[in-house]
């Protein structure tokens, strides 16, 4: 019975990295599937060659193999963005919400548009570096990296912007984005990743900013600070949801891959 | 090899009742053993498998064991207790399913 060497792997595992399939939890039963399919074909033919058995193994389904990585990258992020949903409705994250609002009825205390995008963007700064510390190896499989792109959206959702009108037209304007983006994807991949890439960034970055500031402009004069306060609220509320759901993937992910974690 | 549409409602059903036969099962294993067993009229894709074998895991019917075999690791699944009543419900669903099939399709020779 014949096996693969510890080099065999080695090139099946860089071929895989090198073709873009970075995710760990993917690449390790990628990386068995393709390992257990040569070795039957070695053992049957004998006159087959390793690189032959490879060359001919990638000819016939490198193609396929990438839809499904692509594919599963976007089922994993729609599960991560479902979680989320969940952790917010939970008990204890309704019940905060509850107390924080019947605090605002009692002190009648009032949110300035400042305060708001300051913290804001000081707990997406929280936020990153709290990931970045806690999810180093996690982030190297398909949850972690997707939980980690989710982290932006409540900025997005609610953003730099203390304005919910302005928010919900944004939120509108992602959706629509990331719909068409997903649609012209392969085609943009195909030709230039990184270029892709950036050009994709930069429009949205651009698009963002331009949108935000002229729908921040148009409905501010129907925007006073109660209803800035009360979205404040709301907005703390998501940022606690989304810690708490970023420490359960935390655990589910080290529960799930402990050993594909320590082996790299 | 037949790689027929009609196979593609059944593929969870015999994914859960392979598990369900044995301890728990690589993805590689599944595809040779559904070949080996149909004496190589279905033939399972690892395009049609691995999201199958995902959702499953995500939906808490199947659970994941990654150990070590010759040189890399192996993801191995098993059933959970929610997949083991799975199981039995999908099965008795395709059973009911053949049957009312075959009677479709009999009853045209009787008929004669």
């Amino acid at each position: 019975m014949k096996k693969l060497t510890k080099q065999n792997i080695q090139f099946i595992d860089n071929y895989l990295k090198n073709s873009g399939i970075e995710y760990l939890d993917v690449r390790v039963e990628l990386l068995d599937h393709v390992a257990s399919t040569l070795e039957a074909q070695l053992n049957e033919d004998n006159t087959l060659t390793f690189y032959d058995a490879f060359k001919n193994y990638m000819v016939a389904n490198k193609k396929q193999l990438l839809t499904d990585y692509n594919a599963r990258k976007q089922d994993v992020f729609l599960k991560v963005i479902y979680q989320h949903g969940k952790s917010f409705l939970k008990g204890d994250t309704v019940v905060l919400l509850f107390v924080l609002i019947l605090v605002q009825q009692y002190f009648q205390f009032k949110i300035d548009e400042n305060i708001f995008q300051y913290t804001n963007f000081l707990l997406l700064l929280l936020m990153i570096v709290t990931s970045l510390l806690f999810f180093r190896k996690e982030r190297k499989t398909s949850l972690g990296s997707q939980v980690l792109t989710s982290l932006v959206l409540p900025y997005y959702v609610f953003g730099g912007k203390a304005n919910p009108i302005s928010a919900i037209f944004l939120c509108l304007f992602f959706v629509i984005y990331y719909k068409l983006f997903n649609k012209y994807k392969k085609m943009l991949i195909d030709k230039n990743r990184n270029l892709a890439t950036y050009i994709t960034l930069g429009a949205l970055i651009v698009c963002w900013f331009s949108i935000s500031i002229f729908l921040v402009k148009l409905t501010k004069e129907y925007i006073n600070n109660t209803i800035i306060t009360y979205y404040y609220i709301f907005q703390l509320v998501a940022w606690y949801a989304l810690f708490k759901s970023l420490f359960y993937y935390k655990a589910e992910i080290r529960n799930q891959y402990k050993i594909i974690l320590e082996e790299n | 090899m037949s790689n027929s549409k009609l196979y593609k409602g059944s593929l969870i059903t015999i994914i859960l009742k392979l598990l369900s036969e044995n301890d728990k099962m690589y993805g590689y294993e599944i595809t040779q053993k559904v070949k080996a067993l149909t004496k190589g009229e279905l033939n399972i894709t690892e395009g049609a498998l691995y999201p199958a074998l995902h959702k499953l895991e995500a939906d808490g019917v199947l659970e994941v064991e990654v150990t070590k075999v010759d040189n890399r690791l192996r993801k191995y699944y098993k059933l959970t207790e929610k997949g083991t009543t799975e199981t039995a419900n999908k099965l008795s669903e395709l059973q009911k399913y053949i049957e009312t099939m075959q009677a479709l399709v009999n009853s045209k020779t009787r008929l004669a």
